[in-house]
């Protein structure tokens, strides 16, 4: 009875994580850091920053698989 | 520094052996499997998507767009957030259904060779260009490198060795699974080869060139434009547009395709490529910018798309240049054979098998694979004649986004693959054409003018769009609005057939009606057969052969439901040979369904049930709750410690749990779907004569199970169809039906051994009784035997032995009543046979003589001796001894206990009465009770009315009992009579008196 539900909000996570990398990704927030006289490898971080959550929520899928 | 052309030549070529060698260690397990299916090796080969676009191109980008460099890459990362609703679909989908390219999903969904081929025909299209791009990528490095304009004859040298390379990766053999260890192994070594050489560059640039951390921020403080210009074209360039092409392209460009799902060694590697990916590709770009300014910084000369190459030559060092080097011949080499495979699978099942079928008289496998070779050959060249056209003419991101924009063209195509059943071929052919059209004229033709391919004249996109909006923005808008706008409008207004339907909804992965009808080959000799008319008979057998491996069958398969799998099995399996059009043709002609056989229940249950467990995850809401609800009665039907068997319509068995396992020792797998006839014996004799009969419960059925004797009661019950309300009531219903298995061997042994025991306690209590009984006729003969030894008279001699023998045969008769009456009666297969019923009673009462009470009783035995029925003689017996006795002990000396018997129809009537004290109500409720006793603790077990009971119901009786206190008691029986002139069998129950 549980699996279908963490499957399920798993889903959902996964689609909230794409909708938060796509507002990083996208304007306006894009023209922000894109304008805000930051560091070269301020892009980087924020790509890492999605990475890391992606495998976060990998794992956390991946345990509750098991 | 400089290098030698035939120098670097052999280092190229070097490589590529290297790679073959570690290619060849995989296919031939010299290479654990465990890293080969590592989820690292499947990132790394998904690099793939790196080419010399990345490697060389990203520095040229960068310095041209600034930080749209990263859209490439960051699009990608999107696209693998979406893993599980994505690309974990599109996996499951081309695993199941054994398909190799985008093609054949395209064909498969949308049912229609036109589909295939045009998809074909526009990913040849899309991705020549590409080609292109690796060869002038891989040319103008060694050009680099040797300071030499480089001949067009070493680029056509580098494209017969990755023809030669891509046939030895890819189709030394052919398999109907694109499962290539050794390819994915050697694609993953490419990768960290690529990201290796560009690491050590960056790392290079930043110590080497730019000073370290100091000197970097000393570089940028001289130079601020340099960020500047890395982060203004952010804010003017097509950031959104570049990151929807990337998107596309992260799962839907050739080699993505194939190494993404057809080569996946490992499903559960995909969740992992959903953020390990995205960071081989942060690691991979990381040094660009450092590269850039290393570039910019040392004043080299090269392009900036070589800066790689051209800040290591000012290094000093040969190692550098080597490396970045064979970095780019990695990037080149990977992206050439992968795409050329991918490409070439899917021209062989779109373009080439529907124009040329081979014949069958020939070796089709061997057809198949040299029809690949040839078309990897001539993708190749394709590739190289298109570089000749393009040479020189274009940067290397110009060729890579054409081919974007290209594949994008797919994305509705996907979309509606994945998410909306509705959509039609009609749609799909309507959109991608438009698309395709719209690409062409804004963008490739445009690209042939600029090359001098064409007559010079005005460029199309200047004569659609002369206001000189960004050309990749508005192709890539223009021609995806267009295409998916005609994909819904063309899609609602045309209606998808049942075929088409189904293929939907087995894409979207919700329930459907399951397949219908039966084959007409109803053996697998027969599929053979078949099959050979169109493949041949030595791929026939193989097919069949693996299908049947695949599918844990044996040959002498023939139930309707298997054949129908195996059917399904091989189709799957020749679509990863020749395409699903392809494979649909053959099986629909050659393996033919008859569609009004209705398909077995328990096939379509299999169906459903399947289909609920893949989309399990997919449910929300009621749906959850409904299969929730469906999964718990499942369980407790399964569970019951009961066997049950559903049985369809067509007498195929349905259901059959747990119990029924362990009962009839014959699994699940094996027995859903059989019809009840071809269960292994001796179930199928006793299911069927069990639903075949009016009775809807037989008990204590004695079958023998492994030279083992067991006892079952069945029961069944017709089973309604929904909207079969008839059947409500009890009747027939057109569902089938449900029986009911009860194991009572385990019960009605102990029941035997109660009786045994019960018996013994009775011969025990006769015991004084047969001393004396067997002491009078002892005492005589011993007198008449010292009579005969002073006797001479011949008359008197044979009087005496004549009384001898006479109580002799006294003495026989109640040793042979006691030995009959105490035989263990251990349950075997039964011993009913026709009986005088008299006879019993007389054996009966001469038993009871043998007790105290029965001798003070006159017993009399008044049935009639032409009443025969058909039983077990010694347990009825038992039933008139145990109720004798009981009478006996009721009766006062001198009191007389009768057996009347007459005949009632065709039953027999039995009556014992005696003349004894009777019995009051509540005694009388309670006789039958076992272990219930009015007798002193130790006197009576309580069980032998209960089994007096027990043995009249097994005997299809019944028994009653009419009794007042003072007025005595008569004990009633009913049990079925044989007409009086049946046969008897010789003197039953004799040959265990001796």
């Amino acid at each position: 009875m549980r699996a279908p539900t963490d499957k399920g909000r798993q889903s959902d996570l996964v689609i909230l994580l794409f909708l938060f990398a796509l507002f990083l990704m996208l304007p306006p927030f894009v023209t922000w850091w894109a304008t805000a006289g930051l560091g070269w490898y301020v892009p980087y971080l924020i790509w890492g920053l999605v990475i890391l959550l992606a495998a976060w929520l990998q794992m956390r899928g991946a345990k509750h698989d098991v | 520094m400089t290098f030698e052309l035939p120098g670097l030549f052999l280092v190229g070529v070097g490589y590529l052996l290297l790679l073959f060698l570690i290619a060849y260690a995989a296919e031939r397990g010299w290479v654990p499997s465990a890293v080969t299916r590592h989820p690292l090796t499947y990132v790394l080969s998904l690099g793939v998507y790196a080419t010399s676009w990345s490697f060389y191109g990203s520095v040229g980008f960068a310095r041209s767009q600034g930080y749209n460099f990263l859209t490439i890459y960051l699009g990608v990362t999107l696209a693998f957030l979406l893993t599980p609703v994505l690309l974990v679909p599109i996996l499951r989908l081309t695993r199941r259904y054994q398909l190799t390219s985008l093609a054949d999903l395209f064909a498969f969904r949308y049912r229609s060779q036109l589909a295939g081929v045009m998809v074909t025909l526009f990913m040849l299209a899309g991705t020549l260009p590409y080609i292109a791009l690796q060869i002038q990528a891989v040319t103008e490095s060694i050009r680099v490198l040797t300071q030499e304009a480089t001949p067009s004859t070493l680029a056509l040298g580098f494209c017969i060795c990755l023809t030669i390379f891509a046939i030895l990766f890819g189709a030394r053999h052919i398999s109907p699974r694109e499962k290539h260890e050794g390819l994915v192994l050697a694609i993953a070594f490419e990768s960290l080869v690529k990201l290796v050489a560009l690491l050590t560059v960056g790392l290079f640039a930043y110590y080497g060139v730019l000073g370290g951390p100091s000197g970097l921020e000393e570089w940028l403080q001289v130079n601020p434009q340099a960020i500047d210009a890395l982060y203004r074209p952010v804010t003017e360039g097509p950031w959104a547009t570049y990151l929807l092409l990337a998107f596309a392209a992260a799962f839907l460009l050739p080699r993505q395709f194939h190494m993404g799902f057809t080569e996946n060694l490992a499903p559960r590697a995909l969740p992992v490529a959903a953020w390990g990916f995205p960071l081989f590709l942060l690691l991979l770009n990381l040094p660009i910018p450092l590269i850039l300014w290393a570039g910019q910084a040392s004043g080299t000369q090269v392009g900036a798309d070589y800066f790689a190459l051209g800040i290591s030559l000012q290094g000093g060092g040969t190692w550098l240049p080597l490396l970045v080097y064979v970095g780019g011949i990695s990037s080149a080499s990977a992206m050439m054979i992968v795409t050329t495979l991918a490409l070439s699978s899917m021209c062989l099942n779109h373009l080439l098998l529907p124009l040329t079928y081979p014949d069958p008289k020939l070796d089709v496998y061997r057809w198949l694979l040299w029809g690949r070779r040839l078309l990897i050959g001539m993708i190749i060249f394709a590739g190289f004649v298109f570089y000749l056209v393009l040479q020189h003419n274009r940067g290397l991101v110009e060729l890579g986004l054409i081919s974007f924009v290209a594949v994008a063209q797919f994305l509705p195509g996907v979309f509606g693959l994945l998410y909306w059943p509705r959509a039609t071929r009609r749609g799909f052919l309507a959109g991608l054409g438009a698309g395709a059209v719209i690409w062409a004229g804004t963008l490739l033709v445009p690209l042939l003018q600029r090359a001098g391919a064409f007559a010079v004249g005005p460029e199309v996109l200047q004569i659609v769009d002369p206001a000189g909006q960004d050309k990749w923005q508005y192709a890539t808008f223009w021609s995806l609005s267009v295409n998916a706008l005609l994909f819904v409008v063309f899609s609602l207004l045309s209606r998808p057939d049942e075929e088409e339907r189904e293929s939907a909804y087995a894409c979207v992965l919700e329930s459907s009606a399951p397949p219908r009808g039966v084959v007409t080959a109803a053996s697998t000799a027969q599929f053979r057969q078949q099959l050979a008319q169109v493949m041949g008979q030595t791929a026939a057998e193989h097919e069949v052969r693996q299908a049947l491996e695949d599918l844990g069958m044996t040959s002498d398969e023939s139930r309707p439901n298997q054949l129908r799998r195996l059917r399904d099995r091989i189709e799957r399996n020749l679509s990863g040979l020749m395409g699903p059009q392809m494979a649909r043709m053959i099986v629909d002609t050659r393996l033919r369904l008859n569609p009004r056989e209705q398909t077995a229940l328990g096939d379509s249950m299999r169906f459903i049930e399947e289909r609920l467990e893949h989309s399990r995850s997919q449910l929300r809401g009621l749906a959850v709750e409904l299969d929730a609800l469906r999964r718990y009665h499942r369980q407790v039907l399964q569970d019951l410690p009961i066997g049950v068997c559903s049985v369809g319509p067509a007498n195929e068995v349905v259901i059959w749990n747990l119990a029924m396992e362990l009962t009839s020792g014959i699994s699940r797998a094996n027995a859903v779907g059989t019809p009840l006839v071809e269960l292994p014996e001796p179930w199928a004799t006793l299911m069927v004569e069990f639903s075949a009969t009016e009775d809807l419960h037989v008990h204590k059925r004695q079958v023998v199970i492994d030279g083992h004797l067991r006892s079952f009661n069945l029961h069944r019950a017709a089973l309604a169809t929904p909207s079969d309300e008839r059947a409500v009531g009890g009747e027939l219903g057109t569902g089938g039906m449900v029986i009911l298995l009860e194991d009572l061997t385990d019960i009605s042994t102990l029941e035997a051994e109660l009786a045994h025991s019960e018996r013994l306690a009775s011969i025990g209590r006769l015991a004084a009784g047969v001393a004396h009984e067997i002491g009078n006729p002892v005492t005589g003969i011993a007198c008449l035997a010292q009579n005969l030894r002073e006797e001479n008279d011949p008359e008197q001699l044979r009087d005496s032995v004549a009384a001898i023998l006479e109580q002799t045969r006294r003495i026989t008769e109640i040793v042979q009543s006691l030995v009959s009456f105490s035989h263990s009666g251990q349950l075997s297969r039964s011993t009913r046979a026709p009986m005088v019923l008299s006879d019993s009673v007389e054996e009966a009462i001469r038993l009871v003589r043998l007790s105290h009470s029965g001798r003070q009783v006159e017993c009399l035995n008044d049935c009639d001796p032409g009443l025969r029925l058909l039983g077990d003689r010694q347990r009825l017996v038992q039933v008139f001894v145990n109720l004798l006795t009981n009478a006996c002990h009721a009766s006062q000396p001198g009191d007389t206990v009768e057996v009347h018997a007459h005949r009632d129809g065709d039953r027999l009537a039995i009556e014992i009465r005696d003349q004894g004290c009777g019995m009051p109500n509540d005694v009388r409720k309670r006789i039958f009770e076992p272990f219930f006793t009015t007798r002193e603790p130790g006197e009576g077990t309580g069980l032998g009315l209960s089994l007096v009971y027990s043995i009249v119901q097994d005997h299809d009786g019944t028994i009653s009992v009419d009794s007042d206190e003072g007025r005595g008691t008569r004990m009633l029986i009913d049990l079925p009579g044989l007409a009086d002139a049946t046969p008897l069998p010789d003197e039953p129950g004799k040959e265990t008196g001796t």
